[in-house]
């Protein structure tokens, strides 16, 4: 056990994040001692002590404590916006790859311009156009991982297009639709699932990204990226309140991407 | 090969009208108006009106579009609400900063991330490649913007090394420089490592290794040759990257570049501007893939079929 974990680093470490994440979301109430929100102005920018362990913002909250929950945010936003992106992407590219033609060439052109907006530009057009706010910020981040899933889904799906088992169920008479859910979508699975999980690390940058910039969550929800706007401000004098949310932004992007590093070892060794 | 540029040069104006009439569309659904916001909140609804007359806003929506193009075409994007100034004078007053720090980030980028996955190449395994595989994932994951205010309070704040923000002289683009090479030295120094080990062991290089050649010579001449194209296309691929991120750094550390100007035209809903800013890097995204398409071609002559 302990050398088959030593043996797959990547996979251990980055699951090992990844559950500690899962877990300060999941036992927050229980970790963290009181509200993220609760103020105390007699003693704002306190340094590490044992009651604070990460000190206080200058609203005297505690900053371990807003960290705590915050995981919250980031897994939500991880989760539901990979859910999103990929369900489209991998369904748009399954069927555009597998049908071909006139279909698989309109699909990927409009997946190709969606591909040249650089994705903060992107996110910043959408939230300018809905307005700031979680919701608004998961689609704008949703819509441009969507081409990155129908991108990797097509070309598996072309490939396997030319399969001999494929050919044989079309040779059978399978109907569209069973070809593309029961032979190509089982064997196009795992490249889609270490894509989900890279693309979960680069989410929460995006989404910390931002929130950071004031056009994401809004503070004072204890989201990472807003905390942090708000510590820059102080960054100079208290460095505490920008340090502990980007580091922990920062660990959890590097659990996804060595967990999806990990989970592409895994299947390369066959 | 010039045919082949040409080729490729062709389908350039179609992509470029497709995103500017997305643009077009998305700025257009803006909510809030235009003319509103220029009239100020005491004009009377007459005013407006006559605003929206003079802007042309009260005409059907393909009017609008035909009169964008035309008038871009002939390099007017209009007026900022903001400033009052022509789009293309924002654009150009903050383009050489965005410029010059896109390039100095690219300069970092290639210098580090294509000889470390090099050597990383050399010995898979090895002490070296491990090291390199932890600064790579580690430079991928990182919150740049976080990054950046570290350093700052490190190099500008203790240790006064640095100047804090801003882009008075040479010393001030250090830091947001490497703040912004992290991811793509991150991506082209895994790019680079994994196209090396592919073409280390492809049966030519075990033929130049048997007849004697040093391995100087293998690796430059032989190698790295054959490993450059996926390279070039995620330095091109890149660019879109290293925009988003630049639009981050430069709120960091006040640079006076494109992000900011683009970050400052959303919170004012400063429509001309953000039209402006979204074009231009999107048309820098579309032309970097180009010259990498072209650079692979001019590399490797099997490129050109395709």
């Amino acid at each position: 056990m302990v050398i088959w974990l030593i043996r797959h680093r990547s996979l251990s470490l980055g699951g090992a994040l990844v559950g500690g994440l899962i877990l300060m979301s999941l036992l927050a109430p229980v970790l963290a001692g009181g509200s993220p929100l609760a103020q105390d102005l007699y003693h704002p920018f306190q340094g590490v002590s044992p009651m604070h362990p990460f000190g206080t913002d200058e609203f005297g909250r505690d900053i371990a404590t807003r960290v705590i929950y915050g995981a919250r945010y980031s897994l939500i936003e991880a989760a539901a916006s990979v859910a999103i992106s990929c369900s489209l992407g991998t369904l748009m590219g399954l069927v555009s790859g597998a049908a071909g033609g006139l279909v698989d060439q309109a699909v990927m052109w409009v997946m190709d311009i969606l591909f040249a907006f650089p994705g903060v530009v992107l996110a910043l057009l959408i939230v300018s156009l809905l307005g700031p706010g979680l919701f608004n910020m998961l689609l704008a981040i949703s819509l441009f991982s969507v081409p990155v899933f129908a991108r990797l889904a097509r070309n598996l799906s072309t490939a396997l297009r030319k399969a001999e088992f494929v050919e044989a169920a079309v040779a059978m008479g399978a109907s569209f639709p069973r070809i593309v859910l029961t032979h190509i979508l089982p064997n196009a699975a795992r490249p889609i699932l270490v894509q989900c999980s890279v693309s979960a690390g680069s989410v929460i940058l995006m989404a910390a990204s931002l929130s950071f910039l004031g056009l994401g969550v809004q503070p004072p929800a204890p989201e990472w990226g807003a905390m942090m706007s708000d510590g820059r401000n102080y960054v100079g004098a208290y460095v505490l309140p920008s340090l502990f949310p980007g580091l922990s932004i920062t660990l959890a992007a590097l659990g996804f991407n060595l967990l999806g590093e990990g989970i592409r070892g895994l299947f390369d060794r066959r | 090969m010039a045919g082949y540029i040409l080729r490729k040069l062709l389908t350039l104006p179609f992509v470029i009208l497709s995103v500017s009439l997305m643009i077009f569309v998305a700025v257009r659904l803006l909510p809030g108006d235009p003319a509103r916001l220029i009239a100020g909140p005491e004009a009377s609804s007459v005013a407006v009106g006559q605003i929206h007359k003079q802007l042309g806003l009260d005409r059907p929506l393909a009017v609008q579009y035909g009169v964008f193009l035309a008038r871009a075409a002939s390099g007017d994007l209009g007026t900022s609400i903001e400033s009052r100034r022509p789009v293309t004078e924002e654009l150009a007053d903050h383009a050489s900063f965005t410029i010059m720090l896109g390039l100095a980030a690219y300069v970092l980028a290639v210098g580090i991330g294509v000889p470390g996955g090099i050597l990383a190449a050399a010995a898979p395994g090895g002490r070296w490649d491990q090291i390199f595989s932890g600064i790579t994932t580690l430079s991928v994951s990182v919150a740049n913007f976080w990054a950046g205010l570290m350093a700052m309070e490190l190099f500008a704040v203790q240790l006064r090394w640095l100047p804090l923000m801003g882009a008075g002289s040479p010393s001030h683009i250090v830091l947001p420089a490497v703040t912004l090479a992290l991811m793509p030295i991150g991506l082209i120094g895994k790019m680079t490592r994994a196209s090396m080990i592919d073409i280390l062991g492809q049966d030519y290089i075990r033929t130049a290794r048997a007849k004697g050649l040093g391995s100087f010579a293998i690796y430059a001449r032989h190698a790295l040759r054959n490993a450059l194209s996926p390279i070039v296309t995620i330095i091109g691929l890149n660019l879109g990257s290293v925009i988003g991120g630049a639009v981050v750094t430069e709120c960091v550390f006040s640079w006076p570049g494109l992000g900011r100007l683009l970050v400052d035209a959303v919170r004012f809903r400063d429509y001309p501007v953000i039209q402006g800013v979204a074009l231009v890097a999107v048309v820098a995204v579309v032309l970097a893939n180009l010259l990498a398409e072209v650079a692979i071609a001019m590399l490797d002559p099997r490129m050109r079929r395709a």
